[in-house]
């Protein structure tokens, strides 16, 4: 079919066109009708529980910037994304760089080590949960039992722990997404110019300092971002974990917009949390990628 | 590339101890609570107390949880096969091929992740109905292929980038057609990008619960992951020792395809992105 | 430029071809709607045996979670048999989880999706019907029916502005339930009663076993509030007035979260503890008191307990009272059954209904599961009625009353305000005052 599109003469554009138009396609039915569909319910009443809504203008807007506790769910929406990916991508990091060393057994350690990335995030979360749970908590029997702590402490029970607590079972979950991306970019560092470092009388430190986190710049920022972006949607962890307690410790963007849509059944106002976290996205974005213009 | 001196001998198996022990013992825990007699699930014993395979076989032997570990596997590969293709020839175009709107709708693609899935789901459910796919295999694997389509559009398109044009256009002038090109030339030197691609899309199809859940009503398509909370987080009580017995046969098959493809999926993850 | 249209044009035809290609497998799912399904089953293995569609009859859609639980799955099996062989009819079910019936009954009737029948809990029954999806069922299977085969009290909970929207199917009260090996080790042989005595109990045991929860209270989840409701009550305090405005913000309400913080304080409640933790511990003999519906028992077991031993470990007991003669407080509990307004098969599913309640099915469903029967014929079985477990539950039901959320669309916002705000009390963020302040407050803004 389209040798014979060829013949009748169709440009390069227009192939180049054709391609793309089967991800447009999927992506106009996924996301843009879905995206637009979502911003314009946002000035709506519209909720689950009734067929029919109508158009309040700016009023779910205005509902979401006076509650008293929105700017606390940034709060903790920013520090979940900023800890869920610099720790993983720190430990990942290590990670990688010990397993890159190619000792006896390290092809096998990564291979399992990608398991804790393909476990349901439920059963990662009741998995956590039971860790760090206040009464029967395997940390508490370690930390009991090797004297460290007295008592028991609920982890996910207050609001100083329990925020860091889900961040660490994120970590675990991800740490292998983050070393094999990472391993990738350890195998793609050229090793003619270590050695050229070496020669000049460099230590491991520069090394890593001065041709090693050089040459994997692009793909520390494409996981960062990719991370982010991740960090940003995740739901499944918070959720099994604390229902986003105590006391909204673990509730992010992603937490309210879901009981703001599922339990609340406000879809305009749902709508209109997720507006704002585009709109806060795309600023984040727009400074981003100046910024790599800049430094460019 | 590192030197062996102290100072990175000490770093090396302090890593090594610690994150290894952050990384496998809850892996090691959620075996251990696999294979306990119920009555022993919370103790403490670490490999020590009773042991079972009861849960094990009780997996392995219940139709229903085989059923949707059937379903993840076959929306698993369908989306993530879906995903590549569709990728590799987005990324192609933008590579290789000048229109206008170029830049644009690779931004666009870019938003893919801007907005909450949970907001999303209302608008592609109703369209899901209206195409009549609701219910059906279809709906989750075209939902999934847009999660893959940024990461693997711009993985695919840095890949593209390094191959030289003269490549093909002495294939044009041997007259080959725009197709024979792609499927003879470009993709074969893609094949470990597009490797790593079908695992992310892979791993982002098997752990959706939100989207399968809601979009999927049948019982004999339910996907692994609303399976699993269905049938072991009940109104009343939680199965953990089934559950982590699941999770774990569940993680079996796709573990061996990991260990074999690993390399690739390695490489193939960045060796454009660090090039290009 | 005609070029470009061709281009176009192409392009269109390819992702019409793309979708034409989704789109008819799909409508063919639809078309065949219950033949697919069977036949998907059939290639299940065992589970097809009881799915094949029984020939002739209408085929109507059942929609729950007790059909996909571990533990009820197999009795569900058989109940749904029973349906088929006895109208003929053919049933084939979708479900979900018991937490998100809700939200999948909205998106799929607002879609348009064949439901017929569906079980609710009651909880969540008063959104149902507020989103008008709901039949009367005193029009599909009459007054009289419901009138002779109900309890008034049960028919109650069904029913708004005198239309029957719920069909009772499972119904008790949440009471409490303890361990009397652990009360009778404290020195305890009869169950405290008031609130003084409670104390002073829980303080006994705390004495005796610091390992022990004393009272596994929830503080956290969906259960949190739904505790909170009838201690609140025990204090004299309510929610909401009998004109519906909000009432919370008062005397009462912060001796109650005052209260909830001396004994945190003390160490006879725990943070971190939701409904599945306390069932969990109370099964391991390590807490004494939690609130539960009557399926506690079968929880119990179902956690690790022997059924031998289960009656001398769970039994069920009246909530202390704040004085002497007060009554005792508990709140409703339950299943029902719903019939959708938008169902052509309504006399079918009211057929399953009816054989879901009928006593042969609703007996093995107390005896397997530990269900009480609703119907007055089968509470009048020898099994029911001697059952010494069950009797308890029953006579708090008598007194129980509804969640006073429970009529309220939003009712999980108003649950999620009551849990957080407490929390922010229990852990020392904010004084009882000020967190009872804020609950009314919040309450008011989110009518």
């Amino acid at each position: 079919m389209n040798s014979n599109l060829r013949k009748k003469g169709l440009t390069d554009a227009q192939v180049g066109v054709l391609l793309i138009l089967p991800g447009l396609a999927v992506f106009c039915a996924i996301i843009l009708y879905p995206f637009v569909n979502a911003i314009l319910m946002s000035f709506t009443d519209r909720s689950l529980l009734m067929p029919n809504y109508k158009v309040v203008g700016l009023e779910n807007y205005i509902k979401v910037f006076s509650d008293p506790y929105f700017g606390k769910t940034l709060i903790t929406t920013i520090l979940f994304v900023i800890g869920s990916t610099l720790l993983p991508f720190t430990l990942g990091f290590i990670w990688a760089i010990i397993l890159n060393q190619g000792f006896k057994g390290s092809e096998l350690l990564r291979g399992i080590t990608l398991v804790n990335w393909i476990i349901p995030g439920t059963a990662i979360g009741f998995l956590w949960s039971w860790i760090f749970n206040g009464q029967y908590g395997i940390l508490n029997a370690i930390l009991t039992r090797t004297g460290l702590l007295e008592t028991g402490v609920a982890w996910l029970g207050q609001t100083n722990t329990a925020l860091i607590c889900v961040i660490i079972a994120r970590s675990w979950q991800m740490l292998p997404w983050y070393m094999a991306f990472l391993l990738g970019g350890l195998g793609g560092v050229p090793l003619d110019q270590v050695e050229a470092a070496r020669v000049d009388g460099a230590n491991n430190l520069q090394v890593f300092r001065y041709v090693v986190l050089p040459s994997m710049k692009t793909i520390i920022l494409l996981i960062l971002v990719l991370g982010t972006i991740g960090n940003l949607q995740h739901f499944d962890l918070p959720w099994t974990m604390t229902q986003g307690g105590p006391a909204r410790a673990t509730t992010t963007l992603s937490i309210d917009v879901y009981t703001t849509a599922f339990d609340n059944w406000n879809i305009g106002k749902a709508a209109t949390i997720g507006t704002i976290w585009a709109v806060l996205l795309g600023l984040f974005s727009f400074v981003y990628l100046k910024q790599v213009k800049d430094s460019d | 590339m590192f030197r062996k001196t102290a100072g990175f001998r000490v770093f090396f198996w302090v890593s090594l101890v610690l994150i290894g022990a952050f990384v496998f013992l809850p892996l090691l825990w959620m075996i251990n609570t696999a294979l306990k007699p119920t009555t022993e699930t919370f103790s403490l014993s670490f490999f020590t107390g009773p042991k079972t395979l009861d849960n094990i076989i009780g997996i392995i032997t219940n139709p229903k949880i085989m059923t949707y570990l059937k379903n993840s596997l076959i929306v698993s590969f369908a989306s993530s096969a879906m995903a590549t293709l569709v990728s590799a020839f987005a990324g192609y175009s933008f590579s290789k091929f000048r229109y206008r709107g170029r830049k644009f709708v690779m931004g666009l693609f870019m938003m893919s992740q801007a907005f909450p899935q949970a907001i999303l789901l209302l608008a592609i459910y109703v369209l899901m109905q209206k195409l009549g796919l609701l219910g059906s295999y279809w709906a989750l694997v075209i939902s999934y292929v847009v999660f893959t389509l940024p990461v693997g559009t711009w993985t695919l398109k840095s890949y593209f980038d390094q191959l030289p044009d003269s490549l093909i256009e002495s294939a044009k002038i041997d007259g080959a057609g725009h197709m024979k090109i792609l499927w003879r030339i470009v993709f074969p030197v893609t094949i470990p990008g597009m490797i790593s691609i079908a695992i992310y899309g892979f791993v982002w199809s098997w752990n959706d619960l939100l989207y399968s859940m809601t979009l999927v009503t049948d019982s004999a398509r339910k996907t692994l992951a609303p399976g699993l909370v269905m049938t072991f987080l009940g109104e009343g009580s939680t199965n953990w020792g089934m559950m982590m017995a699941a999770s774990i046969v569940a993680a079996i098959p796709v573990t061996i395809i990991f260990v074999f493809l690993q390399r690739y999926f390695i490489q193939g993850l960045t060796a454009g992105a660090v090039k290009g | 430029m005609k070029k470009r249209l061709v281009a176009v044009t192409m392009a269109a035809a390819m992702s019409a071809a793309l979708l034409a290609g989704c789109g008819s497998s799909g409508t063919q799912t639809q078309e065949n709607g219950a033949a697919e399904t069977s036949a998907q089953a059939s290639g299940n293995g065992e589970e097809a045996a009881g799915e094949t569609a029984a020939s002739g009859g209408e085929n109507i859609v059942w929609a729950g979670w007790s059909g996909e639980e571990e533990a009820s799955r197999d009795i569900f099996q058989r109940m749904m048999q029973t349906y088929r062989d006895e109208t003929g009819n053919d049933v084939t079910w979708v479900g979900w989880t018991w937490a998100d019936t809700a939200q999948q009954l909205l998106i799929r009737s607002q879609g348009g999706e064949q439901l017929d029948i569906a079980q609710v809990d009651i909880g969540i029954f008063n959104t149902v019907q507020q989103a008008g999806l709901l039949a009367d069922l005193n029009e599909v299977l009459g007054e009289d029916y419901m009138k002779e085969t109900f309890q008034q009290s049960t028919l109650d909970v069904g029913n708004v502005d005198g239309k029957q929207y719920g069909f009772p199917w499972s119904m008790a009260s949440i009471s409490m339930v303890y361990n009397p090996e652990i009360l009778a080790e404290a020195g305890w042989e009869e169950v405290p009663t008031t609130l003084e005595e409670f104390e002073q109990c829980l303080a006994d045991i705390k004495a005796m076993d610091p390992e022990i929860i004393p009272y596994a209270v929830s503080t956290k989840d969906d259960t949190c509030a739904g505790d909170f409701m009838p201690w609140l009550w025990t204090f004299g305090g309510s929610l909401y007035g009998e004109d519906g405005s909000v009432t919370v913000d008062s005397p009462e309400a912060v001796e109650c979260v005052k209260w909830y913080q001396d004994m945190l304080g003390k160490g006879y409640i725990a943070m971190d503890v939701g409904r599945g933790d306390a069932r969990q511990l109370f099964a391991q003999g390590k807490v004494a008191f939690y609130d539960d519906a009557v399926l506690a028992k079968g929880q119990a077991v179902s956690n690790g307990v022997a059924p031998e031993d289960v009656v001398n470990v769970c039994q069920a007991m009246l909530r202390p009272v704040k004085n002497e003669g007060d009554t005792p407080q508990s709140t409703m509990w339950g299943h029902m059954l719903v019939i959708f307004n938008s169902s052509e098969h309504k006399e079918a599913a009211a057929e399953l209904a009816k054989t879901l309640v009928s006593d042969d099915v609703a007996l093995e469903y107390f005896e397997e599961n530990g269900m009480p029967p609703v119907t007055n014929s089968a509470a009048e079985l020898d099994e029911v009625k001697n059952d010494p477990y069950l009797s308890t539950f029953s006579a708090s039901t008598a007194t129980a009353r509804l969640e006073e959320t429970a009529r309220m669309t939003n009712a999980s916002e108003i649950k999620s305000i009551i849990t957080e705000e407490l929390q922010y009390a229990l852990l020392g963020q904010k004084t009882a005052e000020e967190a009872v302040a804020e609950m009314g407050s919040r309450m008011n803004s989110a009518q």
